[in-house]
């Protein structure tokens, strides 16, 4: 018998980021990357897992922005058209590199993922990556789990329950319409939580949701088994509180396993190193130079300086990494199944970009590390967290405490000197968006439309990326742009209802310019 | 050939849809954008961020602060300066404005409309904006919503069911952080506590993350 389990939650999101009106748009590429790096090695990995039949569980949450994105036909579209370039790109590297043994040799490891890519994308899954999704849900060993509307982070709107209620109403709605049933559990996004917040999760049916280490931790009253187990609310509605041990083995840049000297260098991309001539042609349409994703080096160690990347022994090392963490989380499991006197749950919560993307060989160390849990030692096993959940009779209620995985724990990431312009404009929006819903209960024709639209605008400048790109000076212009476009569209769109003069044709290209989420309803704005 | 010619026309159609429903330029994302400087509100706003501090932002009606000035003089009393009054009702079922546990307030200057206040943990918050008159009257133009800072540290409130004392406690804790096994319960609680009173001791701006901010950046305390 097993002393105790491990749950894998992968967190997958993007805001999104859709621009018909330019051929070539450069944060499309959050996207576009994704998928090459991160989505389709993942689904690569989880059918490999289920072709061998290996007994494996792994929690995946797909935020509802990602989803319209994998199901729009005109990001599938330049999608294809990039990884053909890539492709392309990757032959014509074949050819210059041919007397140079090493980089030939990497160069036909790129070659391979990007014509494996290829087949898995257009072959196997006919362009429709959602179907992977539906396959491995069906499946029972992948808990796909979803996440609010637009990544909104929830205790900044805690006195407008009806926006939190928007959020997680979308949440469901986009995960049924796609997945054909509600989803058992919740990623609240960037685990922001506050008291309450569990109460809409319920109206849901929602069954848990994860929050940090402190957010279990400092909860009331003192939770007896520390992060290591579930816990119910009052609400009924359970909740996971994340192991920082496991958590930091992986996330730190400077002691977790993805700073290893022989991994991929991330920073050194023949988008930057090669000769613009003949490199321009597949870099972004405006001609500057950015990441290709093909990259030649090693980390090497701390210095500019860097070797040639050798994929073979940057396996071995994603081999000895996952045997390191297995050894930590048994002598882990086996000190809490003692001093706990119940079978702990490890909850290891990544960004699932960090697997690939961040962590070029992240999807192999989480592929050596899953089927070695599996067939190689009986001390723990996998688990999805809702399977923790019928483990014991009873669990012990606590309120957890209001808290974020961002930095410094709470809600400062969003909500400093360069973000906090947004919040008056946010709350405004809310406080229309009610006022109508409570105004024009039962509209319908272009009426409705124009107020689901409004409703469409308001989450979409809710996305909690923009105030963190703000923080961060990263895509500063582009996340201020966006969070503008959305406040003065909707305040355009609220005058326009609100003196009975709707611009159809202007609703319709609005409407048409972002075409997520078909089922919105207005209504749920309504204040009960 | 026809698969391609078929294709062919598809894309050709689809860039013509786009053509007719893509926005015009003043409707691009690349537009000037100027938001509205105000809603024409009297109102005021908290949000909680942390164990200590609270962000207030308002927006007050000027024909309003005209008309409650024009009433301090009707008082015989003369307006002195706006202020933030901000009041500790943790415990308070309803609060009136003369009820708090205790309050304090702050002067604003250079038209500011918005504050991060530094409060403490788990209290709950109102904050009034208004007008002190210099004879010391406090005259009300909005009042906030009601927020509430977590807790920092260790419930005192014990389960009868799942009891767990102070010092399995502070072992879970240790083990919970990662950082600490097989560091005594006792010394665990010390560390917190001496970190706790280095963190109020600097007014807040000791933080324990060291790590890149990340959308992910460890929060935990790194208690070495």
């Amino acid at each position: 018998m097993e002393k105790g389990y491990l749950a894998f939650v992968l967190h997958a999101h993007l805001p999104f980021v859709r621009h018909p009106e330019h051929k070539n748009f450069l944060e499309e590429s959050w996207f576009y990357e994704g998928l090459i790096e991160t989505y389709i090695p993942f689904i690569k990995m989880v059918d490999g897992l289920l072709n061998d039949n290996v007994d494996f569980r792994i929690t995946i949450s797909l935020s509802p922005t990602l989803i319209s994105m994998l199901e729009d036909e005109l990001l599938n579209k330049r999608f294809e058209k990039k990884l053909e370039s890539l492709l392309e790109l990757s032959f014509k590297e074949i050819e210059r590199t041919r007397y140079d043994n090493q980089v030939n040799n990497i160069v036909h490891m790129y070659n391979n993922i990007f014509k494996d890519s290829l087949s898995i994308y257009r072959d196997q899954y006919s362009r429709r990556l959602l179907n992977a999704f539906k396959k491995f849900d069906s499946s029972g060993k992948v808990e796909v789990i979803t996440c609010a509307g637009t990544h909104g982070f929830l205790p900044l709107m805690e006195m407008y329950p009806e926006a939190v209620r928007a959020q997680v109403k979308i949440a469901h709605d986009t995960y049924k319409r796609i997945f054909g049933h509600g989803p058992k559990g919740i990623w609240l996004p960037e685990c922001g939580f506050y008291p309450g917040v569990d109460n809409i999760l319920k109206e849901f049916a929602i069954k848990y949701f994860i929050v940090d280490t402190h957010g279990v931790l400092f909860a009331e009253p003192r939770p007896k088994f520390g992060v290591y187990s579930s816990y119910f609310c009052e609400s009924g509605v359970s909740v996971f509180g994340r192991d920082i041990e496991s958590s930091k083995a992986v996330w730190s840049a400077e002691e977790g396993y993805p700073g290893d000297f022989s991994y991929r260098e991330f920073y050194r991309d023949i988008g930057y190193d090669l000769d613009y001539e003949y490199i321009k042609s597949y870099l972004n349409g405006d001609g500057a130079r950015v990441n290709t994703g093909i990259k030649y080096h090693r980390i090497t160690g701390r210095t500019d300086y860097k070797e040639y990347y050798d994929p073979y022994k940057a396996k071995e090392t994603a081999a000895s990494h996952a045997e390191n963490f297995i050894f930590n989380r048994q002598k882990q499991i086996e000190y809490l199944y003692d001093k706990l006197g119940r079978r702990p749950i490890i909850l290891s919560p990544y960004d699932a970009e960090l697997y690939g993307h961040w962590w070029f060989e992240g999807i192999d160390w989480l592929n050596f590390v899953i089927r070695k849990i599996c067939y190689d030692q009986n001390i723990f096993k996998l688990i999805a967290p809702s399977e923790y959940l019928k483990l014991y009779d009873s669990y012990q209620m606590i309120t957890p405490s209001f808290s974020s995985w961002g930095w410094k724990g709470y809600s400062e990431v969003w909500l400093e000197g360069s973000n906090d312009w947004i919040y008056p404009h946010l709350h405004k929006m809310i406080e229309r968006m009610s006022e109508l819903a409570n105004e024009y209960p039962n509209a319908n024709g272009d009426l409705e439309n124009a107020l689901n639209h409004l409703a469409r605008e308001l989450v979409l400048a809710q996305a909690s990326d923009w105030a963190f790109m703000m923080k961060t000076n990263i895509f500063t212009d582009y996340a201020c742009r966006r969070t503008k476009d959305h406040i003065e569209m909707f305040n355009k769109l609220y005058d326009m209802v609100k003196n009975n003069h709707i611009n159809t044709d202007w609703l319709r290209r609005r409407r048409n310019h972002y075409n997520l989420f078909p089922d919105i309803d207005y209504r749920v704005y309504a204040r009960k | 050939m026809v698969d391609q010619k078929k294709d062919f026309q598809q894309d050709q159609m689809d860039v013509e849809t786009l053509k007719f429903d893509l926005l015009s330029p003043e409707e691009h994302i690349s537009r000037h954008i100027v938001l509205p400087h105000n809603y024409g509100d009297n109102k005021i706003v908290a949000l909680t961020r942390d164990p200590w501090w609270i962000f207030a932002y308002w927006e007050v009606d000027s024909k309003k602060e005209v008309a409650l000035k024009d009433e301090i003089k009707k008082r015989n009393q003369t307006p002195d300066r706006s202020i933030l009054r901000v009041y500790d009702i943790s415990g308070v079922k309803h609060f009136k404005g003369n009820n708090a546990n205790r309050y304090f307030d702050i002067t604003l200057v250079n038209m500011a409309k918005n504050w991060y206040i530094n409060v403490g943990p788990n209290c709950s918050w109102c904050v009034d904006i208004g007008i002190l008159s210099k004879e010391g009257d406090f005259y009300l133009l909005a009042r906030s919503n009601i927020v509430k800072t977590p807790r920092f540290g260790m419930s005192d409130r014990m389960d009868a069911v799942w009891m767990c004392k102070e010092e399995e406690y502070w072992t879970l804790f240790a083990l919970s952080g990662g950082y600490q096994v097989g560091k005594s319960s006792m010394e665990m609680k010390e560390l917190f506590q001496k970190y706790m009173q280095e963190w109020t001791a600097s007014g807040g701006k000791k933080w324990i993350s060291s790590g890149a901010i990340t959308s992910s950046g460890n929060f935990f305390i790194n208690l070495k």
